[in-house]
């Protein structure tokens, strides 16, 4: 029943091998299940040609924004002649912005390209590309990768560190314009550099749903980290879904911050730690409120000698807002030696906000040493009651409580961003909210 | 002058009374002591004048300088100068200390300067390591209650109520307790002092007034001699 897998590619005018890829993943997408720890979403109300089942409102008038975007930006204290900047509005040209960076990236050593482009012109892409991609066991995957639509490449060359992050997000603006974007992203042997992807600020979205996925490749000793920045207006349903391998010596530093949901959201991860001594580390915050529900599943496989992952979950729910943390590291037999850690805890602000957790951890090599802890809980009266006291409102001492719980998270961050994030502090601190 | 006049105090989720008719004027300089057994309504009558709000003031007013303060929120009585020391203050994870500390001389729109807050915790005996630490985590006992000294002394209030400041702390702990007492006397600020025994009181001004506290009551006043009576005879009599 689903048939617009070829119609999308010979539009693109992709060639037959990618076409192929599209139909072979379209054909599993009436049998695959969804993942079991997420949401599922009715994928048959979105139209994978279309352009979006929501009509956005003309912004470039600011009184034409809707008035929980409004709010938002107002609190976030980011200037109104900002606004049709920041939700994503003002186009810029694609062409043109990519190939003045293109040469300026180039010689940093730095490829970047549309993925589009890039599966049409380098052979590395091809290679690579939706290779991390179970679309015959998953419904979300097998949906995104019949109807990707948009995308970035990014390969960091050999031995190459950037130092300042790297903002794949603004850098391919077709990206968050689409249903369904993806990104595919190799770090060669020996080289580092800091990624962001998203922004904290809300975005206006045409599509009521976005499946989008990312493929991380870190090569032998090479250095990761990847800044996960999400904000989804009211009416978005999200599935995002990210593949991680990491060989030999090579690291991963993953750092998440969800600062809204949309109306639901399911953030998938798994790391693969596939060569001897390879690490990952996850940290996510995620503030979930008003109607919001959230599913971030976090998977490690520790499938290498002396191999580590560590992921630490924070969320913080109010309202009658749903969160749910599903994260697991699992030891294969051949991860002699290996370690993990998992901690997850919860804040609630309030009664009726729901903070779930599911550490699994599951080991199948003696010589691996796994553990778990995990917490949930309210802000006790009394503690306020004390703040209150030294002459702190409720709210300042609640954003004083939530500040300190999510800066480690927010530290990681670059400064741009992590203002933001705590400034969120704040605002779920408010009595009623945002 | 801070003044409770008729109060009657209730749990508010029960509308059980604590509190009786109870009738207190400090005045500026001013060292009043509360003794009674445990359960008369001592710490009721510390949260009553914090403004907690798990106390319903079913009767009467408290007065400051003459201005009705009953109705206000605890942060507002504070920042009117009445000081509420807490007998077990909870540790706060995640609030770093001097962030806190910081936090507090702002919301009262004084400059919030490291230095004379590390100097201040000298005053009590604490070092400033302890700004580095999550609010009163992991603090002993007595060093819970000098960090209490080391606020009121940084907020520097026109009235005190100190729920207990000497319970469970050790000799040296007690010393710089009192030796805050003292110094907030002889700058003129009102005490109201929370205890269970004479101890601290040999260390203090001879000159305070001692009220007993029974059964939600204040059942005699009277000057220091009533102390000794007390340690002879108990609160019964």
């Amino acid at each position: 029943m689903w048939n617009f897998a070829r119609k999308l590619g010979e539009q693109a005018g992709e060639p037959e091998w990618l076409i192929k890829i599209r139909e072979e993943a379209e054909s599993f997408i009436d049998s695959a299940p969804f993942p079991e720890e997420i949401k599922p979403v009715n994928l048959e109300e979105y139209d994978p040609l279309g352009k979006g089942d929501i009509e956005l409102p003309d912004i470039k008038d600011p009184r034409n924004i809707p008035p929980e975007i409004r709010n938002m930006l107002t609190k976030m204290g980011i200037p109104e002649r900002e606004w049709p900047l920041v939700l994503g509005m003002i186009q810029v040209d694609t062409a043109s912005s990519t190939s003045s960076l293109k040469g300026y990236f180039e010689k940093l050593g730095v490829t970047l390209l549309p993925l589009r482009e890039a599966l049409k012109t380098l052979d590395e892409a091809r290679e690579y590309a939706f290779k991390l991609m179970p679309y015959r066991e998953n419904k979300i995957v097998a949906y995104h990768t019949a109807y990707w639509n948009g995308g970035v490449f990014l390969k960091i060359g050999k031995g190459v560190h950037i130092p300042q992050p790297l903002h794949t997000y603004f850098l391919i603006t077709e990206s968050k314009l689409a249903q369904a974007d993806h990104a595919l992203f190799i770090l060669e042997e020996g080289s580092s550099a800091t990624l962001i992807e998203g922004c904290t600020a809300p975005i206006l979205s045409r599509f009521s749903a976005h499946l989008g996925a990312t493929e991380v490749y870190v090569k032998k000793n090479a250095r990761a980290k990847v800044v996960v920045l999400q904000n989804w207006p009211g009416y978005v349903h999200t599935r995002p879904y990210t593949r991680v391998v990491v060989e030999e010596g090579g690291e991963i530093e993953v750092v998440v911050a969800i600062l809204g949901t949309g109306k639901s959201s399911g953030r998938y991860e798994e790391i693969f730690l596939k060569g001897k001594g390879a690490k990952a580390k996850v940290y996510s915050i995620s503030f979930v409120r008003g109607q919001g529900y959230l599913d971030d599943v976090i998977k490690i496989y520790l499938e290498a000698p002396e191999t580590g992952g560590i992921i630490n979950t924070k969320g913080v729910v109010k309202d009658s807002g749903i969160s749910n943390s599903y994260t697991s590291i699992v030891a294969k037999e051949t991860a002699d030696n290996s370690l993990g850690h998992i901690e997850c805890t919860g804040l609630l602000l309030n009664d009726g906000a729901i903070h779930s957790t599911y550490p699994l951890i599951r080991s199948k090599n003696r010589t691996s040493q796994l553990e778990h802890e995990a917490f949930v809980g309210k802000i006790e009266e009394q503690i306020i009651e004390y703040m209150r006291s030294r002459g702190l409102t409720e709210e300042e001492a609640l954003s004083l409580v939530l500040r300190g719980y999510i800066d480690p998270v927010a530290e990681m961050i670059p400064f741009e961003f992590s203002a933001e994030i705590r400034k969120m502090a704040y605002i779920l601190a408010e009595r009623g909210g945002a | 002058m801070l003044k409770l006049e008729n109060l009657d105090v209730a749990i508010a989720e029960t509308g059980e009374i604590r509190l009786k008719n109870i009738n207190l004027t400090i005045k500026p300089g001013e060292l009043h002591v509360l003794m009674g057994p445990n359960g008369s309504g001592k710490s009721t009558l510390a949260n009553t004048i914090l403004g907690s709000e798990r106390y319903k003031i079913v009767r009467g007013k408290i007065l400051l300088d003459g201005e009705e303060i009953q109705n206000l929120p605890p942060e507002e009585r504070v920042k009117k100068g009445i000081f509420v020391s807490f007998q077990s203050p909870p540790e706060i994870s995640m609030v770093n200390y001097m962030r806190f500390l910081k936090s507090v001389l702002e919301a009262h729109g004084l400059d919030p300067d490291e230095k004379r807050i590390k100097g201040i915790l000298r005053k009590v005996g604490l070092d400033e390591e302890f700004l580095k630490r999550d609010v009163n985590k992991g603090f002993s006992g007595g060093e819970k209650k000098r960090a209490e000294m080391a606020q009121l002394l940084l907020l520097k209030p026109s009235y005190t109520v100190l729920d207990e400041p000497d319970s469970g702390v050790d000799v040296d702990s007690l010393k710089f307790i009192a030796g805050t007492i003292n110094e907030i006397l002889s700058r003129k600020a009102g005490v109201l002092l929370i205890t269970h025994s004479a101890r601290i009181l040999s260390q203090l001004p001879s000159n305070f007034m001692v009220h007993i506290l029974v059964d939600g009551e204040i059942r005699a006043t009277g000057g220091p001699e009533l102390v000794h009576r007390i340690e002879k005879e108990g609160f019964g009599s």
